[in-house]
């Protein structure tokens, strides 16, 4: 998270947000997940059902076959039939079949099948169908024929004139499919013929034909209701589910907005502080103050906490400041007192002019340490920097090698708005640090000339070894890395003084070797003009 | 202050609680269940002997087995006029489920077995066979290799009680002569010979049922080796010479005693009455006498009331004794015709465990000891389960089964379940015993019948 853009990203309120949302689509997916589980368990139920109509009208067909086989019991006549006979019994049997089927609607069709067959394997058989089915022609009427049987039909006829009894597996596998008469279920029943002297005396086989149409009917109603079933729940669901996830979301928006805002106002505050300038610093201070915690106990501990640094960082800097000028002095007396002694030594053997000019010397360093530390506070006013500068350049060059080549240009410069001392010191601050780097016998020189736009450019230069911008950039930032501080603070302090005072200071290295610091400050403001120039 | 933080095994258990909450939640909104479908009733054939013997069992016992029958059983009463239309067949033929359990007479238990319409006991664990008589655990088995496909005979009913035909015979004038009871027919022929002449009271050398005589005359025709039908084939024999030849042979040893030994048939008629045989015997007018064990209690009861009857009748319950109807000798068997019905159950009926949980508590409460324990005492049957019979106190009941049913060399088995068959030689029989007919003519005459309505076989 080092720029806006990814801190955007991975923010707390974001993140929450994707939370939420990748929680609710989770969520989502279980809910449809059971979608599937749905269609399972309504495929299982049509199964069932199904299942259930089917033995339900296996059950009815059965019941219906064996009410008529009860009523075909009491027909003692068909033990009198034979094939060649057309007698009463013949028309009496035909005429009740034709009431069955005709009066009753759930009865397709009956045969009365004889258990013996003749030579050809033909079964003496009374039948008669409805024939609904628009592909059949109606039958004339009940008939008497002698009919063979095949298949499967035929093992289930035999099976049943052996045993006297319904083989259900074979009958199964009879009853199922399109039948030659029509669609229908077939029911094959023995037929006891019951009488008192001889008890159930066996006659044959009835083969009754079940209507199934209803049946049909009903299963084609139970799948078009589970079809319609399934689509409304699939549609509620949906349906549910985009109501509650833009509610979800939008309660989550605002809830996750409400919860996070003290937080995103305390890191907005505190990433000010990034690009903050010193003069920034109270507005800061007070910013992170008005951060409204709402009563988070995070918040608080961390606003409590920057606000304490907050309290404490202007102290520091003020006492580094403050160290600085003390150390950058002590080095500046430390070169130059060699020279102080060797003039004091000096000036010990001589008397008239030579001693007037070295007293007059030593004067001016007195005079320019004095200023130096008159004025600590660094009163704000209208000035001109070149008396400051020179002063800083006689202390710097003070006890410098005799091969080091320095140059000072100074060209009138306009009055600028600040104070006298801190301008000074970032004077020295730099003029010090470019000693610093100063080789053996290089040169080292300050320019101050005025800009086009009525402020001030200093220019201190200095030879030596080539530098990187990103060495030159380390030294107006020597807390950038967190891990050591490079070398001296006096660039980032001039910096800071120079930014104070609404300049700039910037270091550039030269084509030649060394480096170039360029400090630019401000014209006066139109309200700054009518202050006096100190004395 | 350093506050701990919350552990990760804390964690965990928070999230199993959490997690069980939600499972549980769910749960509110469940109903109570659906409620259970009423216990399966089961279905059984009305029998009157058997609610009295429930009835007694419920006020003598006190049990709540006995008390809750009719809650837990459906009985399901069959009009007499209906049975012999045999209206079962219906039913099973076309895989009814009901009646679950029915009682049925040992013929129809043979033709409703091997139809494959009753379930298998034994196999099945319904009934142990090993705790019935064997002779009449054998008479309600049947072959259902057909159905199946297993070799041997099924235990497919149980019965509560030994009935069949047997030989009564005059044991105190047996002892006066010192006879031993015959075990062949012309032993039987050679006592009559010697004691008839010498007991004036006695008119008759033995008695036979003239109405339903083919129930008497099966136990001789199979004595003499003949069958109708072939039981473990399921064919019909009687036409085949070996039983032909029986036939013949077997009537005509019992016409060859018309006159002499058993009523002539100018006499017959005398004994076409219901009971006129037992009355007869009572009377003191035969030495021998074929008719159904149970007889012996009705001899107990008629001696019992027996004041202001002729000089000869019986007094005493042991001037009565019992063996096995003769044989041919040279024949390895004697036979009795079971006339014992016993409780099977529906094949189709067996839809379900529960039902058949159900049909074998019922059988275990109508054929259990003391229900046969009882049905001795007071009815005089001969219990069908073995442990039953060794806690018989009635010695009538245990003299018949000792002298008859348990002799090592006697068959119980069951007449054929053919009503037509039965009704033809039932009706040539009589034209025989009546002397209208030879034996062999009246075979022919049958024969011929059955075989224009061999299809009705």
């Amino acid at each position: 998270m080092k720029t806006p853009e990814t801190f955007i990203r991975y923010s707390l309120r974001n993140r929450l947000f994707v939370l939420a949302g990748a929680t609710f689509l989770l969520c989502a997916v279980v809910i449809l997940v059971f979608f599937p589980l749905l269609n399972l368990t309504l495929g299982g139920l049509q199964d069932r059902t199904l299942r259930s109509m089917k033995d339900g009208a296996e059950v009815e067909a059965t019941t219906i076959a064996r009410l008529l086989v009860l009523e075909f019991s009491s027909l003692k006549g068909l033990l009198q039939v034979t094939p060649a006979s057309d007698t009463e019994v013949d028309k009496w049997i035909k005429d009740l079949l034709w009431e069955k089927v005709t009066f009753n609607e759930i009865i397709e069709g009956i045969e009365l099948i004889q258990g013996q067959a003749d030579v050809q394997g033909r079964h003496l058989t009374y039948l008669f169908y409805r024939r609904e089915a628009p592909e059949l022609k109606p039958m004339a009427g009940p008939q008497k024929i002698m009919k063979s049987f095949q298949g499967l039909e035929l093992d289930l006829i035999n099976s049943i004139n052996e045993q006297q009894r319904v083989d259900n597996a074979l009958q199964e596998s009879v009853n199922r499919g399109p039948k030659q008469e029509g669609e229908m279920m077939l029911r094959y029943m023995p037929v006891h013929v019951l009488l008192a002297d001889e008890g159930a005396v066996y006659w044959g086989v009835a083969k009754i034909g079940i209507d199934t149409s209803r049946m049909r009917q009903l299963l084609l109603l139970q799948s078009e209701e589970q079809d319609r079933i399934r689509k409304d729940i699939w549609l509620e669901l949906i349906l549910s589910l985009t109501i509650s996830g833009v509610m979800a979301m939008s309660l989550i928006y605002f809830w996750v907005r409400f919860i996070t805002e003290p937080l995103k106002n305390l890191s907005l505050v505190a990433g000010d502080l990034q690009s903050a300038k010193p003069e920034e610093f109270d507005l800061w201070l007070e910013n992170l103050k008005r951060v409204d915690p709402q009563g988070q106990a995070e918040v608080v501990v961390i606003q409590q906490v920057l606000e304490r640094l907050g309290a404490a960082v202007p102290k520091l800097g003020q006492r580094l400041i403050d160290g600085e000028a003390r150390a950058c002095l002590g080095q500046v007396m430390a070169r130059g007192l060699p020279v102080l002694k060797a003039w004091q030594a000096e000036l010990a053997g001589l008397e008239g002019g030579p001693a007037a000019e070295i007293r007059a010397g030593l004067n001016t360093v007195f005079e320019d340490l004095t200023r130096l530390g008159s004025d600590p506070e660094g009163e704000w006013a209208q000035l001109d920097i070149t008396p400051g500068m020179e002063r800083a350049w006689r202390l710097v060059s003070l006890g410098l090698p005799a091969e080091i080549r320095r140059r000072l240009e100074l060209a009138p410069l306009p009055a600028v708005w600040g104070s006298a001392a801190a301008l000074t010191l970032a004077m020295l601050y730099l003029l010090n640090f470019a000693v610093e780097l100063l080789p053996p016998a290089g040169d080292l020189g300050l320019k101050a000339e005025p800009t086009p736009v009525g402020g001030v450019r200093l220019a201190v230069w200095v030879s030596g070894e080539p530098r990187s911008p990103a060495e030159c950039q380390g030294w107006l930032n020597p807390f950038g890395d967190p891990g050591r501080i490079q070398g001296s603070l006096g660039p980032a302090l001039a910096a800071a003084i120079a930014a104070q005072h609404g300049g700039v200071l910037t270091v550039e290295p030269r084509e030649q070797g060394g480096v170039t610091f360029s400090l630019t400050l401000p014209p006066l403001a139109a309200d700054q003009e009518f202050h006096e120039l100190p004395l | 202050m350093v506050t701990p933080r919350l552990t990760p095994v804390t964690a965990v258990q928070w999230l199993s609680r959490g997690l069980c909450l939600l499972l549980l939640l769910p749960l509110l909104g469940c109903g109570p269940g659906p409620e259970p479908p009423p216990p399966r009733t089961i279905t059984y054939t009305f029998d009157a002997p058997t609610r009295h013997l429930i009835t007694l069992l419920a006020e003598k016992s006190k049990s709540p087995l006995y008390q809750n029958f009719d809650r837990n059983f459906k009985g399901l009463l069959v009009p007499e006029s209906l049975l012999p239309y045999e209206p079962f067949v219906l039913g099973l033929s076309t895989e009814s489920k009901i009646p679950s359990v029915l009682l049925l007479d040992a013929p129809w238990v043979q033709r409703y077995g091997m139809a494959g319409w009753l379930y298998e006991l034994e196999r099945t664990r319904v009934f142990d066979r090993s705790e019935l008589v064997p002779a009449v655990a054998e008479a309600f088995s049947v072959s259902l290799t057909r159905i199946t496909h297993r070799r041997g005979k099924e235990l497919v009913a149980v019965p509560t009680y030994i009935k069949g035909n047997i030989l009564f015979f005059r044991r105190d004038i047996l002892q006066r002569y010192n006879l031993e009871p015959p075990r062949t027919w012309m032993e039987l022929k050679a006592i009559c010979r010697k004691v008839l002449p010498q007991e004036k009271s006695l008119k008759y050398g033995l008695l036979i049922h003239i109405t339903n005589a083919l129930n008497d005359f099966y136990p001789v025709f199979w004595g003499f080796g003949g069958r109708v039908f072939d039981l473990d084939q399921g064919q019909y024999v009687l036409p085949q010479q070996p039983n032909r030849a029986a036939w013949v042979a077997a009537l005509t040893e019992l016409l060859s005693m018309e006159g002499s030994i058993i009523p002539g048939p100018a006499e017959l008629k005398k004994f076409e009455a219901s009971g006129s045989l037992r009355q007869a015997f009572y009377h003191g007018q035969a030495l021998f006498m074929i008719n159904w064990n149970t007889r012996m209690k009705d001899l107990h009861d008629l001696i019992a009331k027996g004041q202001g009857q002729p000089p000869g009748s019986l007094t005493s319950v042991s001037q009565v004794g019992v063996a096995p109807i003769p044989d041919q000798a040279g024949q390895p068997h004697r036979y009795s015709n079971i006339g014992s019905f016993g409780w099977a159950v529906n094949r189709f009926s067996v839809t379900d465990p529960v039902v058949i949980e159900n049909a074998k508590s019922f059988i275990e409460l109508v054929a259990d000891e003391q229900f046969q324990l009882l049905a001795a005492e007071t009815l005089g049957q001969v219990p069908s389960l073995k442990r039953a019979l060794e806690k018989v106190t009635n010695q009538e009941v245990l003299q018949v089964y000792r002298d008859t049913f348990a002799q090592k060399d006697m068959v119980i088995r069951p007449r054929p379940h053919s009503r037509l068959i039965n009704r033809v030689l039932e009706k040539y029989l009589q034209e025989a015993l009546y002397g209208r007919l030879t034996p062999e003519a009246a075979l022919d005459e049958a024969l011929g019948e059955l075989k224009k309505e061999q299809g009705s076989l």
